[in-house]
């Protein structure tokens, strides 16, 4: 899957990155389990400083999006119930967007066609493939 | 001095064709390191700068090697061949640097970005240290280092106590050296040493800065995977080859190949071939080479 950062947008670029991965997740681009690059190889490929896709992975690891391990790095997880906490931020925010279109005077149906339109996008929870074997191991035992 | 004037001309030859085919080489959205959007790609402005590039590069060409020849008649031949290539390598540089302010002036006037937003893109698929890895050639590479290892221990004890360790030409020992660990096994610590430091540069190449474009990025992310692989495996290729004419150079110091009256030509012949090989993998996996219907290919004249 790819990424994309706007470095000219108003939005923080650690913002930009969280906000695709979890675009990514719901959609089905990013499986449950799959594994995210590392910090700073994303910094290295985006030409950014590290700090700032490692605000973008604790933000995704504060919100339940992703898991930080030592050994397996940074995994996608997808949380089966939200908890009170994420839904009365969540509900805020979409107050907000929504009070946005509405003092643009956009109809109240179109409005819900809008959020129809991008719930279709999604897709049920996907489960990452077992990695392939890497390596000698691929060398000696693939065809 | 027939074989330097040969070598020369060759280097001459070479460095000429690297920046005659530079501007075909380079994407379509950065022609002469100037990046531009991909609408424009197909501006006149380009071809026309590409077109007046080589009729430069050849009128400079043409003086520096007069002024070489000139240079020569007056001094000491060799030197002026050896400042020659260099004077031709900064001169071409030059010129291509010219094209390059050129088209970034063409750019800047014309507004090629206007109204547009930068834009950077990176792929989440995890690059592993082995990424740019072909097992089977390390195993070769290996192997190789492995066998001579064990040729050498295996004979060390028969060895005579003068190794001979330089031929001339035509193969004909001209220097020798009293026999100890080092002086018999240098060719295995060469092949160990440059093995780990091409492997390492493998490993390196695997971690490389993916540069996406924005205009293409899924064919751009591809062409970035498949040209890593393809340096992994081009360099562990130059691996094999180094080894396999270390080797060969081992069983000559130890006495399994003929010393005398063979050239040390044939001892080359591995790297040679190697870095012909590294060079065609290059070609073969530029984007501007496509496949074309059965078994056909060729190079896209970017226009």
């Amino acid at each position: 899957m790819l990424l994309s950062i706007d470095l000219s947008s108003d939005t923080p670029i650690y913002q930009q990155i969280r906000d695709q991965v979890v675009v990514a997740i719901a959609s089905g681009q990013l499986a449950e389990g799959s594994q995210l690059p590392t910090t700073r190889q994303l910094a290295s490929d985006f030409g950014i400083n590290f700090h700032t896709v490692n605000k973008a992975y604790e933000l995704l690891h504060q919100e339940g999006f992703v898991r930080l391990t030592r050994k397996n790095g940074t995994r996608v997880y997808r949380a089966n119930q939200p908890d009170d906490r994420f839904t009365a931020g969540w509900s805020e925010r979409l107050r907000t967007l929504l009070a946005e279109a509405y003092i643009k005077d956009m109809p109240p149906a179109e409005i819900l066609t809008h959020c129809q339109r991008a719930l279709a996008t999604f897709s049920p929870p996907q489960f990452a493939e077992p990695p392939a074997e890497k390596g000698l191991a691929r060398c000696f035992f693939t065809t | 001095m027939l074989l330097y004037y040969i070598i020369t001309a060759f280097q001459f030859v070479l460095i000429t064709a690297i920046y005659w085919m530079l501007p075909n080489l380079t994407r379509p959205t950065i022609p002469f390191g100037v990046r531009i959007p991909l609408a424009h790609a197909n501006e006149p402005a380009i071809a026309t700068e590409r077109r007046q590039y080589r009729t430069r590069l050849l009128l400079v060409a043409v003086l520096v090697i007069a002024a070489i020849i000139g240079f020569a008649l007056l001094t000491d031949k060799a030197l002026a061949l050896t400042f020659g290539v260099v004077a031709l390598a900064i001169a071409f540089w030059a010129v291509y640097y010219y094209s390059h302010r050129r088209l970034q002036a063409v750019k800047g006037a014309a507004g090629w970005f206007a109204g547009t937003h930068q834009v950077v893109m990176a792929s989440t698929e995890v690059r592993s240290l082995t990424a740019a890895v072909s097992w089977p050639l390390l195993i070769v590479a290996v192997g190789l280092i492995l066998l001579t290892a064990a040729l050498g221990i295996w004979l060390y004890p028969a060895l005579p106590e003068q190794l001979n360790t330089l031929f001339d030409a035509n193969g004909v020992a001209n220097a020798t050296t009293q026999k100890s660990v080092l002086s018999a096994f240098i060719p295995l610590i060469v092949q160990i040493v440059l093995t780990t430091l091409l492997g390492g540069l493998v490993l390196l190449t695997g971690q490389m800065r993916q540069d996406i474009d924005v205009e293409e990025p899924a064919a751009s992310a591809q062409q970035q995977k498949q040209l890593m692989r393809t340096f992994g495996r081009g360099l562990l290729l130059v691996a094999v080859c180094i080894d396999l004419t270390l080797l060969l150079i081992a069983l000559r110091i130890w006495g399994l190949l003929p010393v005398d009256g063979l050239p040390v030509a044939y001892l080359a012949l591995p790297v040679l071939l190697g870095a012909v090989g590294f060079v065609v993998m290059l070609v073969k996996s530029h984007p501007c080479y496509r496949r074309s219907g059965s078994g056909g290919a060729a190079w896209v004249r970017q226009s």
